[in-house]
């Protein structure tokens, strides 16, 4: 048995360990287009920023590849795919190597707006280990404080944006839709974060557009929807992210957002599976299939393509977005459809303090959602709810109360029996 | 594994176990008025106590065989031991970013910090500084068991 997959994060390690559960001796070949073992990429701003050394950005430990007898093979971008034959090729020209199943985990790829395209030296990306390590050469050449302009309030932005101000930079925030984070908050929700980091002094900019540029080699100079000029000597397109697969140019590969998979990670073609961001997998609330690029769900589809790709039939049960991020410590956590505001949905809130708020979003009784900022105290229970769409009629009325408790609140799930649990 | 296993009948929600809990963890592991008076930061205990309609349940970490903090830990840094079956987080490595305490569908890990660097905190079964763990060992009434399931 050969396995054979393509992309080396968050879901390949995923993969590995899920095949290796089941089959010890198969063989397992990684291709990557980077140059490092695997890394973890949200650690990349915990580089920057100074808190980790560069030996725990590793996601495994240093033996890993050699311990689960995992051939890797980086910095190969050119990877070619015969689904029919069920050869690829790590580079064009190369010797081909047949595989039984095959895994893309290729994961997302940064969407760069236009303006930032024009080969200027002070732009900069905030996706990789390479990235952070370009804008850390600079700052250290630089040599001041710089004025750093971040395009994109959204998690990467402002995760960027912690890191720059930790270094010690001028930070500014340009986010063009109603607040930040809005993949993931509402408008009030997402104003206690904008107020909390002005507090801290990064400069925020939203509902704005970079309208007019200046520079030649360098971007110097933004001008904003509202007038604003920034002047940057930095600046880091972080605008979205988006399933990395046009690569692969495969016929029968059925796409939609991302590369659409069954219940059991599989492709539609046969003997190729996708997981992590790069996969349009089944989501719990709305029941359909989507794209939810968080890391806990890019390891358990990764295990569990793994474990089907050495001959089980695990089910996928399907995710639901979940996030917890600390800024300049302030705990954001959010799980589900936690920027819903539906006219049809009830909401319980409440604000204990400038930065400290709880939201539950119900629909007919079901939590469909939550933010909790600053307490998060036993907040994996009220995920829990989500993921399991338990009703919670009965103690919907206790559920700002700081004795939460697993056991009030399982007891409404169906089936659940007293004793251990 | 052998886990820790509340009996509800016997367990009156003294807090006896938390009290231990915590001390087992702070700087001064088997010594509970030291562990309280000298140490540099507050005991915190692992445990949870719930109580329902006049009962009352002590709860932790349930060393989960899919352990969903160990799947969602961003670091690598939560890991179940091989050999004892023990979830544990690997401090050097954590970056208290708490994403398994949104993942754990029990609620049991809790958000903490230790010389102002986040950490998440749970039980470990004391598997550092005992062969038994102290909830289990000084439960006044017995309503802790230490066994396998």
């Amino acid at each position: 048995m050969r396995y054979v997959i393509i992309g080396n994060s968050t879901a390949a390690i995923g993969a590995v360990e899920g095949i290796r559960e089941i089959d010890k001796q198969g063989e397992i070949i990684i291709i990557s287009d980077e140059v490092y073992e695997a890394y973890s990429r949200p650690l990349i701003s915990y580089y920057l920023s100074g808190k980790i050394i560069e030996k725990n950005i590793y996601y495994r430990d240093k033996n890993f590849y050699v311990q689960n007898g995992v051939a890797l093979h980086t910095g190969q971008s050119n990877v070619q795919i015969n689904p029919e034959t069920k050869i690829v090729w790590i580079e064009p020209g190369s010797e081909q190597i047949h595989y039984d199943k095959l895994l893309i985990a290729t994961g997302g790829k940064p969407v760069v707006p236009d303006f930032l395209n024009g080969g200027y030296d002070n732009v900069f990306l905030f996706h990789s280990f390479d990235d952070v390590k370009k804008i850390d050469d600079f700052l250290k050449k630089a040599g001041k404080r710089q004025n750093v302009a971040i395009i994109g309030g959204g998690l990467v932005g402002l995760k960027a944006a912690e890191s720059m101000f930790f270094r010690g930079q001028d930070v500014a925030v340009v986010e063009a839709g109603d607040c930040l984070l809005n993949s993931i908050l509402d408008l009030k929700a997402g104003n206690i974060v904008e107020n909390y980091l002005k507090r801290r002094g990064i400069s925020i900019f939203i509902q704005n557009i970079v309208e007019e540029k200046e520079g030649e080699d360098k971007l110097e100079r933004l001008i904003l929807s509202d007038g604003t000029i920034l002047e940057c000597d930095m600046v880091i397109a972080a605008a979205g992210i988006k399933p990395n697969y046009a690569w692969l140019n495969l016929k029968n590969l059925k796409v939609d957002k991302g590369i659409l998979v069954d219940e059991y990670l599989q492709t539609s073609i046969d003997g190729i599976y996708a997981a992590g961001d790069v996969a349009q997998a089944y989501e719990i609330i709305s029941g359909e299939k989507k794209v939810v690029p968080i890391l806990p769900n890019a390891y358990i589809q990764g295990r569990i393509a793994g474990a089907n790709m050495a001959g089980e039939n695990v089910r996928y049960r399907g995710s639901i977005a979940f996030n917890s991020i600390p800024l300049l410590g302030l705990n954001i956590v959010t799980a589900g459809l936690s920027n819903c505001d539906d006219r049809d949905s009830e909401i319980i809130e409440e604000f204990r303090g400038e930065f400290n708020y709880k939201k539950f979003i119900l629909k007919d009784d079901v939590l469909v959602g939550t933010v909790l900022i600053g307490d998060i105290y036993r907040c994996g229970i009220y995920r829990y709810l989500i993921e399991k769409k338990i009703k919670i009629t009965d103690f919907k009325q206790s559920i700002l109360s700081p004795e939460i408790s697993w056991r009030l609140l399982g007891r409404a799930e169906a089936g659940f029996k007293g004793g251990t649990y | 594994m052998k886990k820790v296993y509340v009996i509800e009948d016997f367990c009156i929600g003294c807090g006896t176990c938390m009290v231990y809990c915590a001390a087992a963890h702070s700087e001064y592991p088997k010594d509970l008025l030291k562990a309280f008076k000298l140490s540099s930061l507050k005991p915190v205990p692992r445990l949870f106590i719930e109580e329902e309609e006049g009962n009352s349940y002590s709860l932790m970490c349930r060393h989960c065989d899919e352990p969903l903090c160990v799947y969602s830990c961003i670091s690598g840094a939560m890991f179940k031991d091989n050999r004892t079956g023990v979830v544990k987080v690997d401090k050097e490595r954590c970056v208290g970013c708490f994403t398994c305490v949104i993942a754990c569908p029990y609620g049991f890990i809790r958000e903490g910090s230790e010389n102002g660097r986040s950490l998440p905190l749970k039980c470990d079964l004391c598997k550092d500084s005992f062969d038994m763990p102290q909830c289990v060992e000084h439960c006044p009434n017995e309503a802790l068991r230490y066994g396998e399931e």
